[in-house]
């Protein structure tokens, strides 16, 4: 499904330069749930930036189902993004004057899906994350894990082929981190093809490959061991 | 997905709701003000369209002068012209004048009144298809015995009784007899129903027979009305006026075409009160400057202020909301959706602010219209085609103001809006710039407003005198027919009553007896035009005039009185006269001393064609004191004594014009004609009445210009809200680090400060200029020294200390613990 080859970001300012990644070559193939870990500063956000598509690298090539996304324009980029993949951040980003539902049917507006099957599909979404009934809310209504499962259920709600979660438990405790995390193993084995970051060993373990960084290198790319909860 | 945007917009009133109803609010009074001036244009432009025809109908102009000294093209053209004109383009479907209007003492009976009739050609009815009430039309105007009145006029004098053939008697020895009854159209025209309306009259008689007469082509005549009728003619507007010049080449006499330059031009009737109002208020730079072109421009300054506010508020709402519009471009928006985002949000607010400016302007309707006569409604509805037009506006104004907020918001990746957060988008000079402009076009505005406040202000001084009521001005015939001198002796024994005098024209109205003089005796050399005013004795100290060198007219050392300058020359001595100080500058004197005894000489031009050669010697020069507002370019006074008859006495009364004294005065006056209807004006009135126009546009201006400062205000309190709470994490900073309280106040206010004067700086070329033109149009005009600027100025700055003092002071007064605690 995706295929980085010598992918390299800088960033550059007027006094310094950043090398975030350096030559950073994998591939994720439809289905997977990888989990790239990592201390702060290693490159980890960015390469998930890279990989969904609102971030350029500085080099190398980035192949999406044979796509070569590193030389689309930002219409195709937009495009591209809209219709293959789901963002879930660790601070939701929800956006607080919208209510549940609406949070949730946003990919499907900017998609130009008409309003009914709008409703419906936000429904189901909403079953999904088990938040029926919560849907007139506003976000700030709702616990810190409720708000990640609508960020889950906004990320999913588009059918994409690949949902990108950045460290989707950082703000939450332990409780409503399980749970989250148990929805994303769910989509997972539906069929979802998941990339998370994450600075827990205990989650990194739910996925099926773990992808360690280091100074914006891969330093690991291993099978994860089976989870003691699964 | 555009009830999205719009839900959007109502969440964004929402959050800040301070801001959107400022933003509102500011549009809305910017909306009210542009609304206006097209509302006033389009009451102006539907003069005259109730009269049936009106669009075939238009009137003759005329302009005077050469170089700077020109008078505009004046509706108001020479009497022989109408007569050329029909004979010269037979096509013409009417040519008619109307002219010599002036207010008579009409009776009936034991019914008096005082009426304004006027001279008409027969061909006026068919010109306007007047509503006959009663009597024949068709022969009315045919005979010299006989008037047509309008129905308001009959319906005062007559009461319910059929007017026609009934006999009249108008001033003092004319008897008409009542021929037709026409009814005048409620709405707008230039005949009504305001008094004050150019072509106001309450009753019509016959111009008389001029053939013979010797015709004067440089003089204002009558109103003169052009009717086409394209379905009998080919005759256009467009033929005729290019067909003017050469008219003009073949009927004006060589001797007066040598005096002066003059040139013929037409306007379609509807622009009849617009011109009019233009020339009293802008004289000869009428052709170019316009009333209507002065509102448009004001009104759009006070909307670019308004939208500007929008523009500045919206960037600074944008740069808060900058991560959740980022989320939205991670969720799949485009750019074209990011943009119609804002020009939604933009365009729900200019929609409301529109509607809210249709309702205010509905509630001041009343007022404007008991204000200035001006139905703002009717020119709203009445032209349906401009609705669209305000509805272009509106999405004008908002697709501007949100311009800048969303065009910058479309251009940023969402990678960069969500790592940088609330972080401004935006250069900060972006909103100091967009503070700049705004208040370039606040301080040109409030420096314009001192400086009409300073000149007219000046003009009430100079012109009114220490005690303007003391001077009463008689208007009537009666009291002009007996003169100040048989006034004067019949109040001879009246305390109340200081003394009379006279002269020439009724003050702060149209003066048009002008000379052109020199010191060379050939008339070729250093002419200069002056104004010419004919007045009696004891001018000078019944106006208070100061005198400045030599003497004034007197009757005690016998000077002689003469009916006009010609006479005055056919006595052959030299013709004694005084001047004013600016003439005395523009001759070239140094002094007022060394002008007594100098002879002045009539240009060579005005000396063929008035044939005559008088020698006028100076014996006294006194301060300029113009009894007109605007002079065509003339500045400058002479003054002849003269006793014609019909010149407008003025008495001046001892214990400041109480109603006893003017009680004393009419009676006087009927001591000697018992039937007189006196009418008289204080000289205050009569300033209030000739300065209305310019009142008006003061007033205009000085709205204007408040309500740009005020929506100038409510976007620095929006700017400070945003600014102050951006910076809430530095100020906490500073506080720990030791700042005072006041060094925050300080701080917050220099930042706001330094935009501010900025935009007052890029101010000074355009206030400079837009003072100057209005100035320009004034015979006695201020010296603008640049301290109403400075003044404007330091204003203009203290308004945006006052707006983001209230901010600044809360900000300043924070405890660094809890900023950095939320922080």
């Amino acid at each position: 499904m995706i295929e980085l080859d010598s992918i390299s970001k800088t960033y550059m300012t007027e006094e310094t330069e950043t090398r975030a990644l350096r030559d950073v070559s994998l591939g994720i193939a439809t289905g997977e749930f990888v989990a790239v870990m990592g201390p702060s500063g290693c490159g980890k956000s960015t390469l998930m930036n890279i990989l969904g598509m609102i971030d350029r690298p500085t080099a190398g090539q980035y192949r999406f189902e044979d796509n070569d996304v590193s030389r689309f324009t930002e219409k195709e980029l937009v495009e591209f993004r809209k219709k293959s993949l789901g963002f879930v951040f660790q601070n939701f980003n929800l956006i607080d004057e919208m209510s549940v539902e609406e949070n949730i049917a946003l990919p499907l507006l900017y998609r130009g899906i008409a309003r009914k099957q709008r409703k419906s599909r936000v429904r189901e979404a909403l079953e999904l994350v088990g938040l029926v009934g919560r849907g007139r809310h506003r976000p700030t209504q709702l616990s810190g894990g409720q708000q990640q499962r609508v960020a889950v259920a906004r990320a999913v709600i588009a059918d994409p082929k690949l949902i990108l979660a950045d460290e989707p438990t950082g703000n939450l405790d332990s409780a409503n981190g399980a749970e989250v995390m148990n929805l994303l193993t769910l989509l997972n084995q539906d069929g979802a093809t998941i990339l998370m970051v994450t600075h827990s060993t205990e989650e990194a373990a739910l996925a099926g490959r773990v992808i360690a960084m280091k100074d914006g290198r891969v330093q690991t790319d291993r099978q994860a061991p089976a989870s003691t909860e699964s | 997905m555009y009830l999205h945007y719009l839900r959007n917009a109502g969440r964004q009133l929402k959050r800040s709701p301070f801001t959107a109803e400022m933003n509102i609010v500011s549009l809305a009074l910017g909306f009210t003000c542009f609304f206006a001036a097209i509302a006033v244009n389009a009451y102006w432009s539907l003069s005259d369209s109730v009269l049936d025809g009106s669009k075939s109908i238009y009137v003759l102009t005329q302009e005077y002068g050469e170089g700077s000294q020109r008078t505009g093209f004046r509706p108001r053209v020479t009497a022989p012209i109408a007569r050329y004109l029909q004979s010269d383009f037979p096509t013409l479907a009417a040519v008619a004048r109307v002219g010599n209007k002036r207010r008579w003492t009409v009776t009936w009976g034991s019914q008096k009144l005082h009426l304004t009739g006027a001279r008409a050609d027969a061909a006026l009815v068919d010109v306007f298809d007047f509503d006959v009430v009663a009597g024949n039309l068709e022969t009315a105007l045919a005979g010299p015995d006989n008037v047509v009145m309008t129905s308001r006029a009959a319906k005062r004098l007559f009461g319910d009784r059929n007017p026609i053939g009934l006999n009249i008697l108008v001033g003092e020895d004319f008897s008409p007899v009542v021929r037709a009854v026409v009814a005048l159209p409620d709405g707008p025209t230039h005949f009504g129903p305001d008094e004050e309306a150019s072509g106001y009259f309450d009753f019509l008689y016959a111009w008389p027979d001029e053939s013979g007469q010797p015709e004067w082509w440089l003089s204002i005549g009558p109103v003169t009305y052009v009717r086409f009728d394209p379905t009998v003619s080919s005759m256009t507007p467009e033929i005729l006026r290019s067909e003017l010049d050469a008219f003009m080449a073949r009927h004006l006499p060589p001797d007066q075409a040598n005096m002066a330059v003059t040139q013929l031009d037409l306007i379609p009737l509807s622009q009849l009160p617009t011109r009019t109002l233009d020339l009293a208020l802008f004289e000869s730079r009428a052709d170019s400057l316009s009333i209507t072109w002065i509102l448009n421009l004001l009104g759009v300054m006070v909307l670019a202020v308004a939208g500007l506010n929008y523009a500045n508020l919206a960037t600074a709402q944008a740069a808060l909301g900058i991560k959740q519009m980022g989320m939205r471009k991670v969720l799949g928006a485009t750019r074209l959706q990011v943009f119609q985002q804002y020009w939604v949000e933009s365009l729900a607010q200019s929609v409301v602010a529109a509607v809210l400016a249709v309702c205010a302007l509905l509630l001041l309707a009343p007022a404007v219209q008991r204000e200035t006569g001006i139905d703002l409604l009717l020119g709203l509805s009445e032209r349906l085609t401009h609705w669209p037009l305000f509805l272009v506006i509106v999405v004008v104004v908002a697709t501007l103001s949100c311009l800048l907020p969303a065009v910058r918001m479309m251009q940023i990746e969402p990678i960069q809006a969500l790592r940088h957060g609330a972080v401004a988008p935006f250069s900060r000079f972006v909103a100091s710039g967009l503070v700049v402009f705004q208040f370039a076009v606040t301080c040109t505005l409030v420096t314009l407003l001192i400086v009409v406040q300073l000149q007219n202000n000046h003009v009430q001084s100079s012109a009114l005198g220490s005690d303007p009521r003391s001077l009463l001005i008689l208007t009537d015939d009666d009291s002009r027919a007996l003169g100040y001198k048989s006034i004067a002796e019949a109040l001879r024994e009246e305390r109340r009553v200081e003394g009379a005098t006279s002269m020439d024209f009724l003050p702060w109205s149209n003066h048009e007896n002008f000379l052109r003089v020199s010191r060379e005796e050939t008339g070729v050399d250093g002419v200069q035009q002056v104004f010419l005013n004919q007045v009696g004795y004891r001018y000078f100290s019944t106006f208070g005039t100061q005198l400045l060198a030599g003497r004034t007219f007197s009757e005690e050392r016998g000077d002689t009185e003469t009916s006009s300058l010609s006479d005055a020359a056919a006595i052959g001595d030299p013709v004694e006269i005084v001047v004013d100080l600016t003439l005395i500058r523009l001759l070239g004197f140094d002094t007022a001393e060394d002008a007594l005894g100098a002879d002045l000489y009539l240009s060579r031009e005005f000396r063929q064609t008035l044939d005559m050669n008088p020698v006028m010697t100076i014996v006294g020069v006194v301060e300029t004191r113009p009894l007109v507002l605007s002079a065509s370019g003339t500045r400058a006074n002479l003054y002849l004594l003269n006793d014609a008859p019909y010149f407008y006495p003025v008495v001046k009364l001892a214990d400041g014009g109480s109603p006893a004294a003017v009680r004393a005065v009419s009676e006087a006056v009927q001591s000697r004609r018992p039937n007189a209807m006196v009418r008289y004006e204080l000289f205050d009135e009569a300033f209030g009445r000739g300065f209305a126009p310019v009142d008006r546009f003061t007033k205009a201006v000085r709205l204007l210009s408040v309500l740009a400062i005020a929506i100038a205000v409510l976007g620095l309190v929006g700017m400070a809200i945003f600014k102050t709470h951006r910076r809430r994490h530095e100020i906490g900073v500073r506080k720990t680090m030791g700042a005072s309280s006041y060094q925050v106040a300080v701080l917050i206010l220099r930042d706001f400060s330094i935009p501010v004067v900025a935009g007052c700086l890029l101010s000074l070329p355009f206030a400079y200029w837009a003072t100057q033109a209005y100035l320009s149009g004034f015979i006695d005009a201020i010296d603008v020294s640049v301290l109403p600027w400075l003044i404007a100025v330091v204003g203009c700055v203290l308004l945006s200390w006052l707006a983001a003092g209230g901010q600044a002071y809360s900000a300043a007064r924070q405890l660094p613990s809890d900023v950095l605690r939320s922080e």
